[in-house]
């Protein structure tokens, strides 16, 4: 196939059909809206299901009956709705139901507003349900890699058995950009655990129970999650943008990552060299890659740039252990740090550093 | 090497059609293209704009940046105001002058003036005033070959076939008036 | 007379029901329809929370045990992807007429073919006696310890007229299991429930009275003399909805 211009939304939506997605269940919300307009065109056309929900809280439960039988499924959502899906993430997880959940930012707290915004990233990757559950949370940058990161991320699901999150922003949704969606079909997936009624002879009888009877059963079970989701740290990776002889490094994800690969380009033109360091998997953390790239002698500092807070500075702390100082460059309520204020801050905190 | 190009006007003048059929005529030539509607803050007010940029290779930053935008297009005052700024030194400032009366512009960039409302009045439409912009942009740099962007024009309006006249005139009259002859 | 036999929809494992309890008898109406009907290979339980929930041990088939309240969302996902198969959601009045009463009503009007048991005892038995929608007035449970009232709770929740409101719904009937003669008819109810699903029809909802003696302070035999006479009265017995038969009430 060749490159064609897609929005956001709707590259996604084919991007999940074309990796073999067959149940689309959601709500509406902006910014995502034109995934599920998308799938209730196109799923007929391919023999799978849309259904619109009463809610997301429906929606997501409705996901997690179809992807427990044993059928690739998602929802997509944006901040406010997958703060309903919260319960549903938990017991999911707890049950090992794979699908995947694609998450557009929009401003928050509360309603927040519709535009590009990063303040999710606590919700996606500490998760608002209870126990000690893990989800697994991939933030693609570009529309391309919206497409490649969706059909990673239904792999992934399958092979680990956890929810999977795809974090986008409304400007991932809303840009048009040219894409190659490609087909991966996956012939043969492992569904032998799924509830797809039960023979008496193939199998044992699958249940897909989060009550445990015994302490022992309790343990094992938050193990056993912990054991998949360090499996899958090990996939955890990077991207980089002019880092190998950096002395200044920005840690930036998502639509940021897009602002402060300019502002590299700018600290470079002004002789400072600078780099980016961009986490493809936001959970589990790329921490190891990350310190490959950052732990090295030249490199001085290390800001996070986020629109937001400052939530993911919080996982660079984590994972550079007070190795390198790490400063945060950030905007909220939806406005997008811009190249220059990005690098007027670095240079402000280069001249603290030196000295 | 990527280029970008701004648009803005009101909403309803059709802003965001100058940007995609200038994306999907590049498209169709192989160029990699971002087509970004206004996506922040600075999207609240009623106004339109969209920046498209492109480039051979991936495009990596496509926010519009203030100083660093090869074609600015600006359709009504409000939008000269906010994004005169934005041309980068030595680019092109496209101006509509049926809304715009300013007379005063940047030394420092090539301004080109056009009335486009009153160029689609005389073609006998007046709507099509943002395919002589489009039309503008094209002639002012080389984003795309001209039949390239004939053939994105019709696949835009392959659903009002109608349409298709009037516009391609539109879009000629645009890229002769903003031609840097 | 008829030997006694355990049907093999049950998997052996032993209920943990208080005496009295009527879900160990209903689930059994619901194995035996199950057996009856041939379907043992096709049918996917989906147990809501709370006592029923930990049926998902007895149900000799696949299980899908939701989140309190969403059995009829996770119910209407497995059914959507797979139509053949035969998929049934055992909840009661709390799981099924409060927390889950969005879930409950959206699939009834969608018509959804799926088949649904509400077991109505009229109080949260698994954390301990609590109110319900389905709590009768006057009713003394841990959280209306002077009875419930209408100023503090509002009315008692009539699942069966209310969702016989809705065209989405194919067959709803209201039974007890207090008296032989009325397990006989819930038992035909609910085989009926499971056979227009079969014949792809829906939605089908099945109500049963049933007791809680545990919860309610009574002994089995008051709790099963209490539903004949307060219960019913609340709740009358019969068909709300047929449409093989154009009943709608």
């Amino acid at each position: 196939m060749s490159k064609v211009l897609m929005k956001g939304n709707e590259a996604i939506a084919e991007a999940a059909i074309r990796c073999g997605c067959r149940a689309f269940f959601g709500y509406p919300i902006t910014p995502q809206s034109e995934i599920p307009e998308y799938m209730s065109v196109r799923m007929p056309e391919v023999g799978g299901v849309f259904l619109q929900a009463e809610s997301e809280l429906a929606g997501i439960n409705m996901v997690g009956g179809a992807a427990g039988a044993g059928v690739r499924t998602m929802t997509s959502t944006s901040g406010p709705g997958y703060a309903l899906m919260q319960e549903a993430m938990s017991n999911f997880s707890a049950v090992g139901v794979p699908f995947v959940v694609v998450n557009m930012m929009r401003g928050g707290p509360g309603s927040g507003g519709i535009l590009v915004n990063q303040g999710d990233y606590f919700q996606a990757t500490r998760g608002g349900g209870n126990g000690d559950y893990r989800v697994l949370v991939l933030a693609p940058y570009n529309v391309q890699e919206a497409c490649d990161l969706i059909q990673e991320a239904f792999d992934l699901a399958d092979e680990f058995r956890l929810p999977a999150i795809l974090l986008g922003d409304a400007m991932i949704g809303q840009m048009m950009e040219t894409v190659e969606i490609k087909d991966v079909v996956r012939e043969n997936r492992d569904i032998s655990w799924a509830t797809t009624g039960w023979d008496r002879k193939s199998r044992p009888r699958n249940v897909l129970f989060s009550l445990n009877a015994t302490n022992e059963e309790n343990e094992a079970r938050i193990l056993g999650i912990e054991e998949r989701f360090h499996k899958a740290a090990e996939r955890a990776r990077i991207d980089t943008y002019r880092a190998e002889d950096a002395e200044v490094i920005l840690v930036a994800y998502g639509t940021s990552a897009r602002v402060s690969s300019a502002a590299v380009d700018t600290l470079r033109e002004c002789g400072i060299r600078a780099g980016l360091v961009r986490p493809i998997f936001l959970s589990p953390f790329p921490v190891e890659r990350i310190r490959e790239a950052v732990i090295k002698p030249d490199v001085k500092a290390v800001v996070a740039v986020e629109m937001s807070r400052g939530m993911m500075v919080d996982d660079v702390r984590l994972a550079l252990n007070g190795e390198k100082p790490v400063y945060l460059c950030n905007r909220v309520g939806s406005f997008v740090p811009m190249p220059d204020e990005i690098a007027d801050f670095v240079k402000q905190i280069l001249s603290k550093e030196v000295r | 090497m990527m280029k970008q190009i701004l648009v803005s006007g009101f909403g309803g003048q059709g802003v965001l059609a100058i940007g995609k059929i200038l994306a999907e005529a590049a498209v169709t030539e192989g160029k990699e293209v971002c087509f970004l509607p206004a996506y922040g803050a600075e999207m609240r007010g009623g106004s339109s704009n969209v920046t498209v940029s492109f480039s051979d290779a991936e495009i990596r930053c496509p926010i519009a940046v203030p100083g660093k935008i090869d074609v600015v297009a600006v359709l009504n005052k409000p939008s000269l105001e906010r994004f005169q700024s934005y041309v980068k030194t030595g680019g092109t400032l496209i101006v509509n002058t049926d809304l715009i009366s300013e007379t005063d512009f940047r030394e420092d960039v090539t301004v080109i003036k056009i009335p486009a409302n009153s160029i689609a009045e005389e073609l006998g439409n007046g709507k099509a005033g943002n395919m002589v912009i489009a039309g503008a942009i094209k002639a002012s740099d080389d984003l795309c070959s001209e039949e390239a962007l004939v053939g994105a024009l019709e696949e835009v309006f392959r659903t009002k076939p109608k349409l298709i006249p009037i516009n391609k005139e539109a879009l000629f009259a645009g890229m002769k008036a903003g031609g840097k002859a | 007379m008829a030997e006694f036999r355990i049907t093999g929809m049950h998997t052996g494992v032993p209920t943990h029901y208080c005496p009295g309890c009527s879900h160990g008898l209903i689930e059994r109406l619901v194995m035996e329809s199950i057996e009856e009907l041939g379907i043992q290979e096709r049918v996917i339980a989906v147990p809501g929370v709370g006592c029923a929930g930990l049926a998902a041990a007895y149900y000799n088939c696949d299980c899908h045990s939701p989140s309190h309240g969403r059995a009829l969302a996770v119910a209407t996902g497995i059914k959507r992807v797979r139509p053949d198969n035969i998929v049934f959601t055992y909840q009661g009045d709390g799981d099924l007429a409060s927390i889950g009463m969005m879930e409950t009503i959206h699939a009834a009007n969608r018509g959804e073919v799926l088949t649904t048991i509400m077991a109505n005892n009229a109080a949260y038995g698994m954390t301990g006696g609590q109110a319900s929608p389905t709590t009768l007035l006057g009713q003394r449970t841990t959280t209306s310890q002077q009875g419930r009232t209408v100023k503090a709770n509002g009315y008692p929740v009539h699942m069966s007229e209310l969702l016989s409101q809705l065209d989405g719904v194919y067959y709803i009937e209201r039974v007890t299991v207090n008296t032989v003669p009325n397990i006989r008819k819930a038992k035909k109810a609910i085989k009926h429930a499971f056979q227009n699903q079969i014949e792809g029809k829906g939605f089908n909802f099945v109500e049963v009275l049933a007791s809680c003696p545990t919860t309610w302070g009574m002994s089995p035999v008051d709790a099963a003399k209490w539903i004949g006479t307060d219960m019913i009265r609340e709740y009358p017995l019969g068909v709300f909805v047929d449409k093989d038969q154009g009943v709608q009430r």
